[in-house]
């Protein structure tokens, strides 16, 4: 056999020098996109080890059972017990928890089963919006309407401040990712249980309550707990109706401190030990948000194991793709609503069983009725708060929003937007520069590069989806402390704007990995069959067929960007009307909303509100048409 | 086997793969046995056999899209014409192999691009820039495959508004657009309608002219209209190989004539 073929064209002469070329770009490819993973992973290493190294000595300094279970918590005499927050912290979690989830689950099987048809779209519509509101929104809506409603009508002695006001708040706040990952869970049944058991001479209600919910706990477990982690991480509307006593809680109208409020209360004040004591909390907060995380994935991956028939190659809606990289990006979830394919092992005749003595056969169908006004109810609620929250704001922002509050110049007496708005246009461009880039190479590594089977994609997924249920709260500790003092930056939109990268990084990755590894392998394959590189395959055939996930990451990240203010208030300060300066303190759309409201300023409180919730609005629509703009073409 | 015969000494010396003592595992699944046959030049060679019976896999030996499985582990040799060693050799460009050994699937994976950008793929990837260079290769491919009438006003327009019988002669199109010696093609028809399947069988019979083409088909009516050499499989091994006629006339073992009689698979 000869080494060249005999008449061949151009297209041999060129293949020796072109081969050399292609391994060595190849190379340096690979390399940059394994720097850009190893730089993820380090972000991660480096929070951990940051919180350990300044807060495991603080333990040892005050006592490591003085530190958990002291009850005072006092600078001037270097008391740190951290118990009364601590519990606090679990109390309003459990409760809001347990409120939230009953919502959200009744409203997932009202919009599941009992609602028009024609209904069903909208309302999960305005849910989406509901989970799109910046907390602090919810922070506002909190401290001008549940508290001053507590202290009208449930205790005239107490001030309304404490943990029903912060129960309630989280739990509609929580409320709409149980919604979207319950409702993904049932959708994902077949109907023809449903329809075995109506066939069985079960009522419709009976059928849903008896066979479709157990057939799709899992996907409800896991919503569950993921609400658990977020109820717990969650700072700034907390922060704003908790009271901020340090005292064990006792009553349900009791002002208390929860761990979140207390370092984001604290933090801007505390130096030495109290900063370090502050830092202590950080690692309980992370501790909690691990042992979630941990307990979470094995739910999910017992559902996955359940659900691994599904096919991987049934396309996404844009809406699901949507509402997944959501929860994805803001709260770590992944594949609790991939079960789009579910087999679910119900076993009918344990599940269901039709009793034949029609007395009892009667009184056990108008159980399963009341169980359905219950979820009209759920349904009802979420959605009356999602009304009164838009109301609300809408009526009182509207009045004070001006050409001038939008636009003018900012003084005290006739405070304006425009340095919040310029503020976060500047974090948003800082922290996409460094995310984007790394945060897409980085998955496109994982996906790509590495070999899928191999234990150490296994581990480095799990660290980025770590990294992603921390709470905003440790990273702006992080933060605060890293950029702002041992860099010795202050407050700077440069500390904050990196904060905020490392913060939505594990976001965009994940997103960015689950729209690569939707591309189905006949492309891969295509490409490799025609003699191209990897690198080559990469970019121009797998890369641009997952621009819509790419894409949509991008937008969510700008979202969570905007939204942000724990992080914000220990990294950038809070200084009303500072213009964005790199180095200087500054302040943001949702920082401007705390502090008018703090500063008993309702109206531009709720007016800048109603800017942010339009703005988060139109973001959340864009990626939504975009990625059905996208899926089109591509189709 | 049956004894060789001159004319088939004379069509050894146009042989265009050699495959010699090819074993394949998946994990701990022995998937190909032993398997020795050689593939000839300009001619259609059809692997036949039921469903897992390894002919797709040994397929994708021919051009090592098995490299792309991890559990995946080969002995033996494959010596493809061109090629100073054989394929599986540390020192083969295996780009370079699978430019020269073409590769059409059971679905058109056309990419989500123009028609032209399709096509032009291939070349552009092996270092062709050059506008009226990619023109003439874009044309020259779509007239090869038969479909350059169908598509040359609308070149811009995505692969992906074709029918899937168009689809799949853009595949092909693709495919000879980086000029492989050899092509190989994975139950191209079997996504296809009849009339799609009738048009792609007659351009396989014009395309032996100045390709090799190894086909697997799950359709033994379609081996038979084009292939002048067929080979059997069963269980991860090659039972039977010979011309196609005498294959299905007189199949010289048991399984095969079961096979092709329609008594199992």
């Amino acid at each position: 056999m000869s080494t060249m073929r005999v008449g061949e064209t151009g297209l041999a002469l060129r293949d020796t020098k072109r081969q050399n070329m292609q391994k060595m770009t190849g190379a340096t490819i690979k390399w940059t996109l394994f720097v850009a993973t190893i730089f993820s992973l380090f972000a991660l290493l480096m929070i951990v080890l940051f919180l350990l190294y300044r807060g495991i000595p603080a333990m040892a300094d005050i006592g490591f059972f003085k530190f958990l279970f002291g009850t005072t918590w006092d600078s001037p005499s270097s008391q740190y017990g951290i118990l009364p927050a601590l519990l606090g912290s679990l109390y309003v979690t459990a409760l809001a928890t347990v409120m939230g989830v009953a919502i959200g689950v009744f409203s997932a099987i009202f919009l599941h089963r009992f609602c028009k048809k024609r209904f069903v779209g909208p309302i999960v519509q305005a849910i989406n919006i509901l989970a799109g509101i910046p907390s602090v929104v919810f922070g506002i809506f909190g401290l001008l309407v549940v508290v001053p409603f507590i202290q009208n009508n449930l205790s005239p002695d107490v001030e309304g401040h404490g943990i029903l006001a912060a129960s309630i708040i989280l739990s509609i706040m929580i409320a709409p990712t149980v919604i979207s990952i319950s409702l993904n869970a049932l959708k994902s049944i077949p109907k023809e249980l449903f329809e075995g058991a109506l066939a069985l001479g079960a009522s419709i209600p009976q059928a849903e309550f008896c066979v479709v919910v157990p057939a799709a706990k899992g996907g409800i477990l896991a919503a569950s707990v993921l609400s658990i982690g977020r109820a717990i991480g969650e700072t700034m509307a907390v922060m704003m109706v908790i009271g901020g006593d340090h005292e064990i809680p006792k009553g349900l109208m009791q002002s208390i401190n929860t761990m979140t409020a207390l370092i984001a209360g604290e933090a801007r004040e505390a130096g030495g030990l109290w900063l370090e004591a502050l830092i202590a909390t950080g690692i309980l907060l992370f501790v909690f948000s691990l042992v979630i995380n941990f307990v979470f994935m094995r739910i999910r991956a017992k559902v996955d194991y359940r659900f691994s028939m599904r096919s991987k190659k049934k396309n996404r809606s844009p809406m699901e793709t949507l509402a997944k990289s959501l929860s994805v990006t803001v709260l770590g979830v992944g594949k609790a609503m991939d079960s789009d394919h579910a087999k679910p092992s119900v076993d009918l005749s344990k599940l269901f069983f039709v009793d034949h003595e029609t007395k009892k056969s009667n009184r056990k169908k108008i159980k399963f009725d009341v169980l359905k006004v219950l979820s009209c109810v759920g349904a009802g609620i979420t959605l009356v708060f999602l009304a009164s929250i838009l109301v609300f704001i809408a009526k009182q922002g509207v009045s004070s929003l001006s050409w001038h509050f939008l636009f003018g110049e900012y003084s005290v007496d006739n405070p304006s937007i425009k340095p919040a708005l310029l503020g976060s246009a500047y974090l948003i461009l800082i922290s996409l520069l460094i995310a984007v880039p790394i945060g897409i190479a980085a998955a496109v590594y994982m996906s790509e590069y590495m070999s899928r089977r191999s234990k150490f994609i296994k581990y480095l997924r799990m660290s980025v989806e770590t990294l992603a249920s921390i709470p905003s709260i440790v990273y702006g500790l992080f933060g605060y402390i890293l950029f702002g003092s041992i860099f010795g930056w202050g407050y700077s939109f440069l500390g904050a704007g990196i904060t905020l990268a490392i913060m939505v990084l594990p976001g965009i990755i994940r997103t960015t990995e689950e729209g690569l590894l939707s591309v189905h392998n006949m492309y891969r394959e295509g490409s490799f069959a025609l003699g191209a590189s990897k690198a080559r395959t990469t970019f121009r055939v797998v890369v641009p067929q997952a621009a819509s996930g790419i894409l949509t990451s991008v937008i969510l990240a700008i979202g969570r960007v905007v939204s942000e203010s724990a992080v914000l208030l220990l990294t950038l300060g809070l200084v009303p009307g500072a213009l964005p300066d790199t180095m200087g303190p500054g302040t943001s759309m949702a920082l401007d909303i705390f502090y008018f409201a703090t500063q008993n300023k309702e109206g531009q409180a709720a007016a800048a509100a109603t800017v942010l919730i339009l703005f988060v609005v139109v973001i959340n629509l864009g990626a939504t048409q975009l990625a059905k703009l996208l899926s089109r073409k591509t189709k | 086997m049956r004894t060789r015969g001159y004319i088939e000494k004379f069509m050894e010396e146009n042989k265009c793969i050699t495959i010699k003592n090819l074993n394949l595992y998946y994990g701990d699944n022995h998937a190909l046995k032993n398997i020795n046959m050689d593939i000839f030049k300009n001619k259609i060679t059809a692997f036949i056999g039921p469903s897992g019976c390894g002919k797709s896999t040994l397929l994708r030996c021919l051009n090592r899209m098995n490299d792309l499985i991890e559990t995946c582990r080969i002995e033996g040799n494959i010596e493809v014409e061109g090629f100073a060693s054989q394929i599986y050799d540390k020192s083969i460009d295996v780009n370079a192999l699978r430019k020269s050994v073409g590769m059409v699937f059971q679905k058109p994976n056309v990419f989500p691009m123009s028609i032209f950008d399709n096509i032009a793929f291939g070349p552009r990837t092996h270092g062709i820039k050059k506008k009226p260079e990619l023109q003439a290769i874009v044309e020259d491919s779509l007239t090869k495959a038969g479909i350059w009438n169908e598509v040359k006003d609308n070149l811009k327009k995505s692969a992906l508004a074709l029918s899937g019988g168009q689809q799949q002669r853009i595949c092909i199109a693709r495919a000879l657009a980086v000029q492989p010696e050899i092509l190989l093609m994975d139950e191209p028809t079997s996504a296809l309608d009849p009339i799609s399947t009738g048009i792609i069988e007659d351009l396989c019979d014009q395309l032996k002219k100045n390709y090799s083409i190894v086909i697997v088909t799950h359709n033994m009516q379609q081996a038979l209209r084009i292939a002048d050499r067929t080979a059997f499989f069963l269980l991860g091994e090659m039972i039977e190989e010979s011309k196609t006629v005498d294959l299905f006339n007189r199949p010289q073992t048991e399984q095969c004539e079961r096979y092709i009689t329609g008594k199992f698979g």
